[in-house]
C-alpha cells in the first residue's frame, strides 16, 4: 500500500493496528499515530525492514487489473544482506505503475471475479540458432497460472471477446508474444471457494523457470468466514513472498555469455552446477541467489509482546525447499497451500527437537497464526531439509530468513488466537470410500521418472544414470543435458534397422528422428489424463528419482491419503512433495482422490520443479463433459 | 491373393493394433503402436503432430497374440513375451521409450498376454500365471518386496487359461472357467461384495461357466458358455448395466434379446458382439465411443446402427475398433489418431482400412 487513496486499496487501514507496509520501500517504525505513546517508552524501537506488495482488493464482486511484464532494472541484496547486485529482471508492474520485485497482492472472496489482462512489453525473443534450445524455451513469451486457484481451465467461448480462465496450454507458437501482446483473464470463483494463499505466475512450456526465477510472482488472497473471526480479523496480516530471484554474477564460473544481474538462459538455471543457489560444497549458498522475502534480504518485522499476527507463507522458488522455524515461538498453521483446516497443526521451535519445521516445497504455501512471547530477537530460519535422498542424499543447508524483534508495551492489550473448530468451506468435505466408488472410482498412475528418450535401463545397475543426476542437488539438469545427447545418438542408430521395410495395403512410416536440440522439450501424447467430468478418481503419483520432488495438479486440489502406499492422517493440498530417494524400481510414492466435478477442461500436472517441468516432466489432464448418467441425469 | 488377412484386433489407451495372420502386426495412434512419436513441443501438439497411417510394428519374428495397453504394448512372438512403447519406469530391460520390440527375458513362455496401466500378466505354456508392474493395492495378485516388480508367477492358484487387467486389479479365467479377481476394488470391481483391496486371488460367486471376461478402467464383464453377459464395478454411467446403483460389488446379469459371442470394455463404457454379428454398445459417451451419433449416457445396451456382420470387436480407453467383413471400423476419440483418419471426436463407426483390396488402401 503506497498512499491508501486507491478504492481497491489494502484493507489495513481498517484493520486498526496501522503498521504501514509500503510498496517496494522499507518502513521504519512499527507503531504509528495511535500507539505513538510506545515511542516514548522504548526509544529504541527497532526499523521493521519488512516491506510487502500493495494489497488490491475486490469490491462489489469484482477485481479487475491490469498486468504487465517487463524488465525491472533494480538493485537486490546477495546472500550478504549488506551487498547488493545490481540486476535487470523480468517482473509485473499493475494498472499504472511500473514493474517491481513483486507483483500485488490480489484479495478476493468466494463467488467473485477476477479479471487480469495480461500485457506483454517484454522484447522480441532473442534470435535463435536451429539447435538453440530457445527456439522452445522464448524466455519472452508468457503467460498466467493462477497456482492452486479452483477456477475454470479453458477458453471461454461465450464472450464477444476472447477471454481466457487459467488457462496454460499454450501452443510453442501462441501464448501472449512479446511487443503488447495481451490476454484478457477471467477468473469466476465458486462461492464456496475456501480460503487462504494462492499466488500467481507464468507458466508457458519452456520458459517457466526462467520467469518464474525472475521476479514475476504475486499473492493472491481468498478470503472467507476464516478471516471475519474477530480475532482473526484483528491480527495484522503479513504476506511472505519467498523469492530466490537467480541472476549471473562475476564470480560464478560460467554465466553463458550473460551480463552480470540477468537471467537470459536456460542453461543458468537448468545447466548451470549452481543454479538452485547452492556452493560446489554443497554446505551453503552463494552471493547472488538468496531467499529474499517480498524482495528483502532478512527483513527485520517487529511485534509487541503478546501480540498476535497471522502470516501467509508463500514459496514461489522453483526448486529449492524451506523448513520454515521460528525461534521460542509455536507457528500455529490453519491453511495448508490455500486448503482450510478446522484446527490448527503445530510447528513448535524444532531446532532441539528433530529439526523438522514447517516444509514447504516449491510451490506450498500456507498461513499461520502466530502470537509474540516474551521481549527478545527471534529468527525466522529454514532449517537444514532434505531435498534428495536414497542412493544421492542432498541436504540443503539452514538459512537465517527474517529477525522478529518483539518489544515490551505494557500497555498493549494481550491478543488471543481464534479459538478452533474454525470454518471451513464445505468444499473440502472429505472423500469417502462410498463417494469415490460411485464415481467411477478410477485408479490412475503417474510417473515422475527422469528418461532418455531410447536410453537403456538395467534394472539392476544401482548406479543406473538418473541416481547420478542428483550427486548435487545443482547436477540435475547438466546431467540432463548429458543423457539427452546420448540418447540422440543411440536413437539414430536404433531406427535406421527398422525403417526399410516396404509393405502391401499400408504405408510404412519411418519413425521420426529426434532432433538434436540440447534440450527437447518431450510430452508424449501417450500419457495425456482423460477424466470425464463428475467423476472422483484416486491417482498414484511415483517419483523414480532421488529428488524429493513437487508435484503440482491445476484447478482440482488433491486430498492425499496415503504416502508410499500407507495410510495417512488425510489433507487437502494442491501441491505433493514425493518423497526422494525413489529409483525406478523401487519409487516412492504418494496416493490423493481428487473430485472433477465443477469445471471441463485443458490443464496440466508438472513438477513445481520447474526446471523439470520446462524439460518435458508435464503433462495434461482433460476434463471432457459428460451427459447423463447418475450425477447428471437429475 | 494379396489380402490383408487380419487375426486378432486390441485397442489400447492411445493405440490400435491388428495381428495379421502372417504374424504381423499393424498399428494406429500414440505410443505402443510402433511408430516412434516425436517429443512435442507444444503442451497442446497431441492431435496435430501425430499421423494417421499405420505402421508395421517391427518384428523380430512373426506374433501370435498382442494386447495394447496404456503407452505399452505386449506380443508373443515364437512363445516369448516381447514389448514396446512408453513405459515410464522401464520394465524387464525394456527401455523407457522404444517403439523397437524387445523381449522380456525373465519369462521362458507366453500363451496369454495383456498390458494395463503400469501392469501386465501373461499365462505360461501350463497355466502359470506371471504378473509385473507397478503393485498397487496388491494389484500383482502375490508377495513382493519390489514396487516396479519384475515378472514372477503367483503361487497357490489353479492353473489360468486367460488374463485381464484393469486400473490396479486383475481377473483371471481358470481352465475350468471360474473367475478370480485381486488388486484394486474401488468400485466392486472384484465382484467380491465389498469395497476393500485383495492382495491374493479370490475366487469371485458366479455359478455359470465362463468363457470370457473383459475389463474396462473399474468395471467387468462376464460371458457366458450360453452366451449371456454379466457386469459389476463401477456402474455411474451405467457401464455395468444396472439402473439402479452407482457401483455394484457382484455380478449381475444384463438382458439383451440375443446371444452374445464377444465382449470388450474400456473407460466406463462396454461392448457387446451378438452372434448374429451386430454391436451393442452402453456406458458414458464422451467422446463417441459407443458409435451412436451423439454424446449421450446409454443405460442399456444398444445396437449400433449400420454395422453388421462384424467378427471382432476391441474397446480402447475412449476408441473401440470392430472387424467387418471388408473393413476395419473405428469410433469414439481420435486425439491421437488412433483410428486413422477420422475425426477427433468420431461417433459413429468408420471403416479406416479396407482390407479386400490387393492395391494401397485409400488410406
Amino acid at each position: 500500500m503506497t498512499d491508501g487513496s486507491g478504492p481497491e486499496d489494502s484493507r489495513r487501514q481498517f484493520l486498526g493496528l496501522g503498521l504501514r507496509v509500503v510498496s517496494g520501500l522499507a518502513v521504519s517504525v512499527a507503531f504509528n499515530a495511535c500507539d505513538r505513546n510506545d515511542e516514548a517508552d522504548h526509544g529504541d524501537i527497532p526499523t521493521q525492514t519488512f516491506v510487502q506488495p500493495t494489497m488490491l482488493e475486490s469490491k462489489d464482486g469484482l477485481l479487475d487489473i491490469d498486468l504487465t511484464a517487463s524488465y525491472l532494472d533494480t538493485k537486490l541484496s546477495g546472500f550478504d544482506p549488506s551487498k547488493k547486485h545490481a540486476v535487470s529482471l523480468r517482473a509485473y508492474g499493475y494498472n499504472t505503475k511500473g514493474p517491481e520485485v513483486f507483483g500485488p497482492t490480489l484479495v478476493v472472496k468466494g463467488g467473485d471475479q477476477l479479471r487480469i489482462k495480461l500485457t506483454n512489453n517484454l522484447p522480441f525473443n532473442p534470435p535463435a540458432a536451429p539447435n538453440d534450445p530457445l527456439l522452445y524455451m522464448k524466455p519472452n513469451t508468457t503467460n498466467l497460472h493462477t497456482h492452486g486457484l479452483h477456477v475454470f481451465p479453458g477458453i471461454y467461448n461465450n464472450s464477444k471477446s476472447r477471454e481466457y480462465g487459467d488457462y496454460v496450454v499454450d501452443s510453442n507458437s501462441g501464448g501472449v508474444v512479446p511487443r503488447g501482446d495481451s490476454r484478457q483473464y477471467v477468473y469466476n470463483l465458486p462461492a464456496n471457494h475456501p480460503a487462504g494463499p494462492f499466488y500467481y505466475h507464468p507458466q508457458f512450456h519452456g520458459s517457466s523457470a526462467l520467469q518464474a526465477a525472475s521476479l514475476m510472482q504475486g499473492a493472491i488472497l481468498v478470503r472467507g468466514p476464516v478471516d471475519d473471526l474477530p480475532e482473526m480479523a484483528r491480527a495484522r496480516e503479513l504476506i511472505f513472498l519467498f523469492q530466490a530471484p537467480y541472476f549471473a554474477h562475476d564470480g560464478f564460473s560460467s554465466v553463458y555469455g550473460v551480463n552480470a544481474g540477468s537471467l537470459e538462459q536456460f542453461d543458468q538455471i537448468g545447466n548451470h552446477s549452481t543454479g538452485h543457489g547452492v556452493k560446489n560444497n554443497g554446505k551453503d549458498y552463494l552471493d547472488a541467489q538468496p531467499v529474499l522475502i517480498n524482495g528483502v534480504r532478512q527483513p527485520t518485522i517487529v511485534m509487541r509482546s503478546g501480540e498476535v499476527q497471522r502470516w501467509r507463507f508463500i514459496n514461489t522458488q522453483i526448486f529449492n525447499r524451506l523448513n520454515l522455524n521460528l525461534d521460542s515461538h509455536i507457528l500455529h498453521q490453519f491453511t495448508q497451500d490455500g486448503w482450510g483446516t478446522a484446527t490448527y497443526q503445530e510447528f513448535p521451535d524444532a531446532r532441539q527437537n528433530g529439526g523438522e519445521g514447517l516444509v514447504l516445497s516449491a510451490g506450498n504455501r500456507s498461513s499461520v497464526i502466530i502470537k509474540a512471547g516474551k521481549p527478545g530477537t527471534y529468527l525466522l530460519r529454514t532449517l537444514p531439509v532434505k531435498i534428495a535422498d536414497g542412493l544421492e542424499k542432498v541436504l540443503l543447508p539452514g538459512d537465517v530468513l527474517a529477525k522478529l524483534v518483539v518489544v515490551d508495551d505494557r500497555k498493549f492489550i494481550a491478543q488471543t488466537i481464534p479459538d478452533t473448530p474454525l470454518p471451513v468451506s464445505d468444499f473440502l468435505k472429505p472423500i469417502s470410500d462410498q463417494e469415490l466408488a460411485g464415481s467411477g472410482g478410477r485408479k490412475r498412475i503417474i510417473v515422475l521418472n527422469i528418461t532418455g528418450n531410447t536410453e537403456s535401463i538395467n534394472l539392476q545397475d544401482s548406479q543406473s544414470y538418473w541416481e547420478k543426476l542428483v550427486a548435487t542437488a545443482g547436477s540435475l539438469a547438466s546431467d540432463t543435458e548429458r543423457f539427452v545427447r546420448r540418447k540422440l545418438t543411440q536413437a539414430d542408430h536404433e531406427i535406421t534397422p527398422t525403417s526399410e521395410k516396404n509393405v502391401t495395403n499400408a504405408t510404412y512410416v519411418k519413425p521420426a528422428a529426434l532432433s538434436n536440440d540440447n534440450y527437447n522439450l518431450q510430452l508424449s501424447n501417450s500419457i495425456i489424463q482423460y477424466v470425464p467430468q463428475n467423476s472422483v478418481e484416486e491417482w498414484t503419483i511415483f517419483n523414480c528419482n532421488s529428488i524429493c520432488r513437487p508435484f503440482h495438479i491445476h484447478v482440482n486440489p488433491m486430498y492425499v491419503t496415503k504416502v508410499n502406499g500407507t495410510s495417512i492422517s488425510p489433507y487437502w493440498c494442491d501441491t505433493v512433495t514425493l518423497p526422494g530417494g525413489g529409483t525406478p524400481e523401487m519409487p516412492t510414492s504418494v496416493t490423493f482422490r481428487m473430485r472433477f466435478d465443477d469445471f471441463s477442461g485443458p490443464y496440466i500436472m508438472h513438477s513445481q520443479m520447474l526446471q523439470d517441468s520446462d524439460l518435458g516432466m508435464v503433462s495434461r489432464v482433460s476434463i471432457l463433459p459428460t451427459q447423463g448418467g447418475f450425477k447428471t441425469a437429475g | 491373393m494379396d489380402f490383408l488377412e487380419i487375426s486378432a484386433i486390441s485397442a489400447g489407451k492411445d493405440q490400435t493394433l491388428a495381428l495379421l495372420t502372417s504374424g504381423e502386426v499393424l498399428g494406429w495412434g500414440g505410443a505402443g503402436s510402433g511408430r516412434l512419436v516425436p517429443p512435442f513441443k507444444d503442451i497442446c501438439g497431441a492431435f496435430k503432430e501425430s499421423d494417421p497411417r499405420p505402421v508395421y510394428v517391427s518384428a523380430p519374428s512373426l506374433y501370435s497374440h498382442i494386447s495394447a495397453g496404456y503407452g505399452v504394448s505386449l506380443g508373443i512372438s515364437d512363445q516369448k513375451p516381447f514389448a514396446w512403447g512408453f513405459s515410464q519406469t522401464g520394465m524387464g530391460g525394456h527401455e523407457p521409450i522404444s517403439e523397437a520390440p524387445s523381449a522380456l527375458a525373465q519369462v521362458a513362455s507366453a500363451s496369454k498376454i495383456a498390458a494395463g496401466q503400469c501392469l501386465f500378466g501373461l499365462i505360461d505354456e501350463v497355466g502359470g500365471l506371471h504378473t509385473w508392474g507397478l503393485n498397487v493395492d496388491g494389484a500383482l495378485g502375490r508377495k513382493t518386496g519390489q514396487i516396479n516388480a519384475s515378472p514372477a508367477p503367483i503361487s497357490g492358484i489353479p492353473p489360468m487359461q486367460d488374463v485381464f487387467i484393469g486400473d490396479c486389479f486383475m481377473l483371471a479365467l481358470s481352465d475350468d472357467q471360474k473367475v478370480y479377481a485381486w488388486g484394486s476394488n474401488s468400485s466392486g470391481q472384484l465382484g467380491l461384495g465389498h469395497l476393500k483391496s485383495i492382495s491374493n486371488p479370490e475366487l469371485v460367486e458366479l455359478s455359470p461357466n465362463i468363457k470370457r471376461l473383459a475389463v474396462g478402467s473399474t468395471h467387468v464383464l462376464a460371458l457366458t458358455e450360453d452366451g449371456e453377459v454379466y457386469g459389476w464395478g463401477s456402474n455411474h454411467f451405467n457401464q455395468s448395466g444396472d439402473t439402479t446403483s452407482s457401483f455394484i460389488n457382484r455380478p449381475r446379469k444384463i438382458g439383451f434379446s440375443e446371444a452374445i459371442a464377444e465382449i470388450s470394455a474400456g473407460m466406463h463404457y462396454s461392448l457387446a458382439l451378438a452372434s448374429s454379428g451386430k454391436v451393442y454398445a452402453w456406458g458414458w459417451n464422451g467422446m463417441g465411443q459407443l458409435g451412436l451419433g451423439d454424446h449421450q449416457t446409454r443405460s442399456r445396451p444398444v445396437a449400433i446402427p449400420d454395422l453388421s456382420g462384424i467378427r471382432a470387436i476391441a474397446a480402447g480407453e475412449m476408441h473401440a475398433v470392430a472387424l467387418g467383413k471388408s473393413h476395419l471400423f473405428g469410433w469414439g476419440s481420435n486425439a491421437s489418431n488412433q483410428i486413422g483418419k477420422a475425426d477427433l471426436c468420431q461417433m459413429s463407426p468408420n471403416p479406416f482400412l479396407d482390407i479386400r483390396s490387393r492395391a494401397r488402401s485409400r488410406l
